[in-house]
């Protein structure tokens, strides 16, 4: 190792000596001091928000850093098949997020999926986000974290995800049609998915916990007068089934007599709601009750120079599109932010 | 050797081989599309059927992508 190079990694050592405990033992523990970064843009979250934003910035010239903890892609790399995506009539989730990298890493953009976010310190005047390894101090942050959807919690969730457990009939509706698929959750958002599939799927069975819906009575009513759906109420689902890769079948029970049955399905659907990924912003940024973030049409949110795109924003609509649609509109009042705030520092 | 229970369509699966690739670290990829006995090793490994499932020369299994846990593991 070089010399100057050894001299300036010792500098950022700094060895603590712990009290001694057991029998004199002392212990001792490095720690090393955190590189810090200041840079323009920090966006938070590669899924299709965060990615588009980062082209639209890389293109800016505000070379992004782009910091995910999941998937590129994110949900959408857990989907089986996008058709709804303008200029691909189907395209594998996998496939239309590696588009999506490659997109941003030929603009320069880095995006670094290993370095975990610890804490995130959002303020008018000052914007830090501290992961393991770093602290970055940008002008301008952009959060696109997205929601995960509530999980079903039943034993074989995980190895049925996109090959027959499902949470958005608008994406994974069409690999089903002619066949009979559930639909699990209690409110409007069920029942309209409910419709949607009763008008590709051959049959839809809801399945329903309690004795009612949480919904809007003439939806409710529509979804009644509709041959092909049959309401199980008083029904859990309690897990589901095949005996190969794709699903076959759900396992039910009666909430009232715990008398559990089986029951062909190709698929459920659930809509028992979303959680917003955002647990590090809790006490930065203004949430709404659900804990999404609250940002209007400008993807402005609570904190001038924080920015929110995507799902994780509180909207009506959460699509590949709209979230494409909200990265842009983020990134670009993004840019305006950091050259006002650049001539406000240079005035 | 690092075993890892993987398949090539599993995002997961990829960030995690990715993760030990940038830790310079060698592993052996069990594909459990490949063949009923490999999804019967991932199983009996660790009495499940997700992927990626890590198993450590200590014995250790990870399940999933578990940064912190394979990060402690490796060190």
């Amino acid at each position: 190792m070089q010399l100057p190079r050894l001299t300036r990694l010792l500098n950022n050592l700094r060895i603590l000596q712990n009290p001694p405990n057991f029998r004199g033992i002392f212990a001792y523990s490095i720690h090393m001091e955190k590189e810090i970064i200041k840079t323009k843009l920090v966006i938070v979250g590669a899924g299709p928000a965060g990615i588009t934003a980062s082209i639209y910035a890389a293109r800016a010239g505000l070379d992004p850093v782009v910091l995910e903890k999941g998937l590129v892609g994110g949900q959408v790399a857990l989907s089986s098949i996008v058709e709804n995506y303008p200029g691909y009539m189907s395209i594998t989730g996998t496939e239309l997020s590696e588009h999506l990298r490659a997109h941003a890493q030929a603009l320069g953009v880095q995006i670094d999926e290993f370095d975990v976010i610890e804490r995130a310190e959002l303020s008018d005047s000052k914007k830090r986000i501290i992961t393991e390894s770093k602290i970055f101090e940008p002008t301008a942050v952009i959060i696109a974290t997205g929601a995960v959807p509530k999980p079903l919690l039943v034993r074989n969730e995980s190895r049925f995800r996109g090959k027959g457990v499902h949470y958005c009939a608008l994406c994974d509706a069409p690999a089903y049609k002619g066949k009979t698929v559930g639909v699990v959750g209690g409110g409007s958002a069920a029942i309209e998915e409910a419709l949607y599939l009763s008008n590709i799927a051959e049959k839809v069975v809801m399945i329903r916990r309690k004795s009612s819906f949480h919904a809007e009575k003439a939806i409710l009513r529509r979804a009644e007068n509709t041959p092909n759906i049959e309401i199980l109420y008083n029904t859990d689902l309690t897990d589901v089934g095949g005996s190969g890769d794709f699903m076959e079948y759900a396992v039910v029970a009666d909430t009232l007599t715990l008398k559990e049955r089986k029951i062909p399905l190709s698929a459920v659907f659930a809509y028992i709601g979303s959680v917003p990924r955002t647990e590090l912003l809790r006490g930065s940024l203004e949430l709404d009750p659900s804990g999404y973030i609250a940002a209007d049409e400008d993807m402005k949110t609570s904190v001038e120079g924080v920015f929110a795109a995507g799902d994780v924003r509180t909207k009506r609509y959460r699509q590949i599109v709209t979230a494409v649609s909200d990265g842009a509109v983020a990134a670009l009042n993004a840019e305006k932010y950091i050259l006002q705030s650049d001539q406000n520092t240079a005035g | 050797m690092i075993k890892v229970f993987s398949s090539d369509s599993c995002g997961y699966c990829t960030k995690l081989k990715a993760y030990l690739d940038s830790r310079r670290v060698k592993y052996d990829v069990i594909d459990v599309t490949e063949s009923r006995e490999n999804y019967d090793r991932l199983i009996g490994v660790s009495g499940q059927t997700g992927i990626p499932v890590t198993v450590f020369d200590s014995g250790e299994v990870v399940i999933g992508f578990d940064k912190p846990r394979i990060d402690s593991l490796l060190s």
